[in-house]
C-alpha cells in the first residue's frame, strides 16, 4: 500500500486532501508539526510527498531540499496558483511536478497516480478498487473481470474514475462533463453518451453486464 | 519662426514702452528748452542724430539678452530644473526672488510625489498580499464542496466568480503598478488557451455551451504567459457570460497572426461597442445583466496594451461576437 504525506499548513485543505486519497486506498499522513517536517518523514516513510510552499517556520523549498538529501521519493509540489512558480522552476527545486491550488481532487490524484507508476512500476503494489466484481486499476487505466483485463481509453478511464471514487452515489452527467473538460476534451452532451456507451460495452464484453446504471434525468450509478 | 520672433519683439517693446517713453520726453524737454534760448535747430538735430547711434546699439544688445534668456527658459520647459544649478544665472533681483520662490515649489511637490507613490505602493502591496490570503479559504473552500448535487455546484459557481474577482483586482492593482513583472519568452498559444478554457468547464458544462479549438500545436509566439492567459480569462469570460446557446470557437489565424474567439451569443449594439472598453462602461448588455461593471473589457485592453498585442471587438447584436487578438507578425528577438 503506498503511503502519502502531507505537508500543508491549511488544516481544511490538509484534511480534505487526506480524506480523498484515503478513499482511493492511500495511506495518508499530514504533518503535524512543521518544526520537524524531516523526523515526521523518517518516520512515516512515504512513497510520496505533497509539499506546500509556503509553511510556517520554514519553507517547502528548504523542505524539499531536506528530503532530497536523504531520499529521492518524489515529491509533488502543492503551491498557491498565486506563488507564481513555474514546472520548469519546480523541477529546479527538486520536486517531480506541481498542481497548483485550487486543483481539482479528481486532477491531483491522477497526477499522483502518474508520479508513483513511474517512480516504483509494478514493485509496488498499486492500489486497486473493485466494485462488483470489477477491479479497477486507476495507475494504468485497466480494468479486470474474472480474470480478463481490457485497457480503457482516456476518456473511458476519466468516466469511471469518477464513477468509483462516487460508487454507491448517483454521479451527473454534468459532473462527468465538467470531469472530461477538465482533461482537455472538450466533449459535448453526445459524446458523452456515446463514451459511457463504449465503456459499457466494454465491461459487458469482459462478463460484467449491467454495472453502470442509467438513472433518468439524474445520471448514472454504480450501485 | 518668424512668428516666434515676432512675438519676442512685441513682448520685448511692450516691456520697454516706458523707457522709450521716457526718452522721448526727456528729448522734448531738451528741444523745447534749447529751442526757446535760440539754439540753432541744425546743431540739435545733428547732437540728435549722434544720440540715435549708440541708442541703437544698446537696444539691439539689450534685445539680443531679452531674446537669448527667453530662449534658455523656454528649453527648460519640458523636464522641470531639479536645482538651481539647472537655472540660467538670475540676472535682476526679482528674478533670484522668483527662481527661490520655483524651487520651494519644486521640492514641495517632489515631496508630495514621493509620498503619494509610497503610499501607492503600500497600498498594493498590502492589496496582493490580501488577495493571496484570501485565495488560501478559496482553495479549502472548493476542496469542501465535493458533493455532486445541485447546491454544491451552485455555490461551487458563485466561488468561482469570487476568485475571478480576486484575480481582476489583482491584475488591476498589477497593471496600475509602476514595476511591471512582464516575463517575455517564447511559448505555445494552445497551452494557455486550454488551460484557460479548463478553468470555465464547470461553467459551460452547466450552460450547455459547446467549445471548438482549433490551434495547431506548433503554434508559439513571444509573450508573457501568465498574462496572456489573464487576457484570455476576460474575455472567455465575456463570451460565456452572454452567450445563451451554442458556444465558443477559438481559432488560429497563422497568416495574420490573430488568435480570434468567437461566440454565438447576444453580441453588442453598434453604438456601444466603440466604448466597451472604457473602464466602467457596461452599455446596453449591462442594463440588462446588473452583475456587468465593465472592468473586463477594460482590463483586457490593458494587459493587451502592455503585453504589445491588439484587441479588437467585431459583433452583429443577436448573431455573436468575435474578439480578436493580433501578435506582432514580425518575430521579436529575445535577449
Amino acid at each position: 500500500m503506498y503511503r502519502l504525506l502531507i505537508v500543508e499548513d491549511d488544516p481544511v485543505i490538509a484534511s480534505a486532501v487526506a480524506e480523498y486519497l484515503a478513499g482511493w486506498g492511500y495511506q495518508v499522513q499530514a504533518v503535524q508539526d512543521f518544526n520537524r517536517v524531516l523526523e515526521e518523514f523518517a518516520a512515516f516513510g512515504p512513497h510520496l510527498v505533497l509539499l506546500d510552499l509556503k509553511l510556517p517556520v520554514l519553507g517547502g523549498f528548504h523542505w524539499c531540499r531536506e528530503i532530497r538529501r536523504v531520499s529521492t521519493v518524489p515529491v509533488l509540489f502543492i503551491p498557491s496558483a498565486s506563488d507564481n512558480i513555474t514546472a520548469v522552476t519546480a523541477m529546479g527545486m527538486g520536486a517531480d511536478d506541481l498542481i497548483a491550488k485550487p486543483f481539482e481532487l479528481s486532477l491531483l490524484a491522477a497526477k499522483i497516480e502518474a508520479l508513483l507508476r513511474r517512480a516504483y512500476g509494478f514493485a509496488v503494489a498499486a492500489p486497486l478498487l473493485e466494485h462488483g466484481g470489477l477491479i479497477y486499476n486507476p495507475a494504468d487505466a485497466t480494468v479486470q473481470y474474472e480474470g480478463q483485463r481490457a485497457k480503457l481509453t482516456k476518456n473511458e478511464n476519466r468516466i469511471l474514475h469518477t464513477l468509483m471514487e462516487r460508487r454507491g452515489k448517483i454521479v451527473s452527467r454534468e459532473l462527468l462533463m465538467t470531469r472530461l473538460w477538465e482533461t482537455d476534451s472538450f466533449v459535448d452532451e453526445n459524446t458523452l453518451t456515446v463514451n459511457v456507451a463504449r465503456l459499457r460495452k466494454k465491461l459487458e464484453q469482459l462478463g460484467a453486464m449491467d454495472l453502470i446504471q442509467t438513472k433518468k434525468g439524474m445520471g448514472y450509478l454504480l450501485p | 519662426m518668424r512668428g516666434e520672433n515676432q512675438g519676442v519683439l512685441k513682448a520685448y517693446l511692450k516691456e520697454r514702452a516706458w523707457l522709450a517713453l521716457l526718452l522721448v520726453l526727456l528729448g522734448l524737454i531738451v528741444l523745447v528748452v534749447l529751442a526757446l534760448y535760440g539754439t540753432d535747430l541744425r546743431a540739435l538735430g545733428y547732437a540728435g542724430l549722434l544720440c540715435l547711434l549708440p541708442l541703437g546699439v544698446a537696444l539691439s544688445i539689450d534685445l539680443a539678452r531679452f531674446r537669448a534668456r527667453h530662449q534658455a527658459l523656454i528649453q527648460l520647459l519640458p523636464g522641470l530644473p531639479e536645482s538651481a544649478a539647472h537655472l540660467p544665472a538670475p540676472n535682476s533681483l526679482v528674478e533670484q526672488d522668483n527662481q527661490a520662490l520655483f524651487l520651494r515649489l519644486h521640492a514641495l511637490y517632489r515631496e508630495q510625489a514621493t509620498q503619494a507613490d509610497a503610499r501607492h505602493q503600500a497600498m498594493a502591496t498590502y492589496f496582493t498580499l490580501w488577495s493571496h490570503q484570501v485565495k488560501t479559504p478559496i482553495a479549502a473552500m472548493r476542496l469542501l464542496l465535493q458533493e455532486d448535487t445541485a447546491l454544491d455546484r451552485r455555490i461551487s459557481g458563485e466561488l468561482f466568480k469570487v476568485s475571478q474577482y480576486v484575480d481582476m483586482a489583482l491584475g488591476y492593482a498589477r497593471l496600475d503598478g509602476r514595476a511591471s513583472d512582464f516575463v517575455f519568452a517564447k511559448c505555445q498559444v494552445l497551452g494557455p488557451v486550454s488551460a484557460t478554457a479548463r478553468r470555465f468547464a464547470a461553467l459551460f458544462v452547466s450552460k450547455r455551451l459547446s467549445l471548438q479549438l482549433e490551434i495547431p500545436q506548433d503554434v508559439r509566439v513571444v509573450t508573457d504567459e501568465k498574462w496572456l492567459s489573464f487576457l484570455l480569462e476576460q474575455l472567455l469570460s465575456n463570451a460565456i457570460k452572454y452567450t445563451e446557446s451554442g458556444g465558443i470557437f477559438i481559432t488560429w489565424e497563422e497568416e495574420r497572426k490573430e488568435l480570434v474567439i468567437k461566440d454565438t451569443g447576444r453580441g453588442i449594439l453598434p453604438e456601444d461597442l466603440p466604448r466597451v472598453f472604457e473602464m466602467g462602461f457596461t452599455g446596453f448588455n449591462g442594463r440588462v445583466d446588473q452583475q456587468a461593471t465593465g472592468i473586463g473589457l477594460y482590463l483586457a485592453r490593458e494587459t493587451a496594451r502592455r503585453l504589445g498585442l491588439s484587441l479588437r471587438l467585431d459583433s452583429t447584436p443577436g448573431q455573436g461576437t468575435r474578439a480578436v487578438v493580433g501578435f506582432p507578425r514580425e518575430e521579436l528577438i529575445v535577449e
